[in-house]
């Protein structure tokens, strides 16, 4: 196979994916042999090797082994107090709503109570669940759609 | 090629297990990516302190959304994408905390990988390229300098950059071998 048409930019690509080990065997075999017989790749190994040896020698600077022991211990505790904070938040829900529904009987029973102000407190909770539902189905429908859900707004 | 399939497959079997609610299996996967996800945090923060609380951050926040990790994907590749938005909100945040108010939206365009206003000692280890890499970086756009970190420092294939930045890996070549060629003319320029 020769590659004499192959535009320098096309080599370059090629002899970037080798250096890179990103070439399966027989395509990688074929760039070693068209380096050995044509100037052009060998050009390109050139400018790309000086750029990778220069990146090559910036090491990323690593912790004191302390840090690394810890590491784990502190990704767990996370993950527990994650649940933690799910059960109270389940449990808050449930005794909240018990209170409300205990409180609302009380007042509807309740025969001294006036039916004008029975019947504010019933559309005041009316409009509250309106309200709860629709926030509830725009957040459930933009979390579903929101390809940014990860990012904390 | 093999032994890569192998890790990947070991990746998916812990992951099984921690949806199963194995929770101390998730050890295995932190043990394994941990340094690696320090090292691409301290990329972005420029900190270690941060650094080391964002990846652990990045872990918990997979770890929460690991019923939502689709089977047969790159667990390291899905990870990074935690850790790549939780560091940019990180950074934005940090921004409006020293930046006055009226300096905000200039602020936003400002690089937050490999952050200008760092030292690259805090980052890189002493070499003798030091300085002057880390200057041509810092003079690259944020898209050309976001490529060569991926590969350089971060280590990723094509393949796991083409899913990270959602484009096909011949657009992944075509900006690696640019950005590689524009860092390789402002290194001949500082020499």
């Amino acid at each position: 196979m020769t590659q004499s048409h192959w535009t320098d930019e096309e080599i370059s690509l090629k002899v970037m994916a080798y250096l890179d080990g990103e070439l399966g065997p027989e395509e990688a075999k074929q760039v070693r042999k068209n380096i050995e017989i044509d100037t052009r790749f060998r050009n390109a190994v050139q400018s790309l090797s000086e750029i990778k040896e220069a990146t090559n020698e910036m090491k990323l600077k690593n912790l004191p082994e302390m840090y690394w022991d810890d590491y784990w211990k502190h990704v767990y505790n996370r993950i527990e107090r994650g649940l933690g904070w799910i059960f109270i938040s389940v449990g808050a829900i449930i005794l909240l709503s018990f209170g409300a529904w205990k409180f609302l009987m009380e007042i509807f029973e309740n025969q001294t109570i006036h039916p004008v102000l029975k019947g504010g407190i019933f559309i005041l909770i009316i409009g509250f669940v309106i309200l709860f539902v629709s926030i509830l189905r725009e957040k459930l429908m933009i979390r579903k759609i929101d390809k940014y859900r990860e990012i904390e707004r | 090629m093999s032994e890569h399939v192998e890790s990947l497959n070991e990746d998916q079997d812990v992951i099984r297990d921690c949806q199963k609610g194995k929770k101390d299996r998730y050890r295995v996967l932190v043990d394994k990516y941990k340094v690696r996800a320090y090292h691409a945090a301290l990329l972005f923060t420029g900190n270690s302190d941060d650094a080391l609380d964002l990846s652990q951050e990045a872990f918990y926040r997979a770890y929460k959304a690991l019923s939502s990790f689709q089977p047969g994907k790159n667990f390291y590749t899905w990870l990074y994408q935690i850790l790549r938005n939780i560091c940019i909100n990180h950074y934005h945040r940090v921004r409006k905390r020293v930046v006055p108010i009226g300096d905000i939206e200039e602020q936003r365009g400002r690089p937050f990988i490999l952050p200008a206003d760092t030292q690259p000692d805090e980052i890189f280890e002493k070499s003798e390229m030091r300085e002057m890499v880390w200057k041509a970086l810092n003079q690259l756009s944020e898209k050309d300098r976001e490529i060569l970190v991926l590969k350089e420092f971060n280590d990723f294939s094509y393949k796991e950059i083409s899913d990270i930045l959602n484009i096909p890996i011949g657009s992944v070549m075509s900006r690696l071998y640019y950005a590689r060629k524009k860092l390789g003319v402002l290194l001949e320029a500082l020499k």
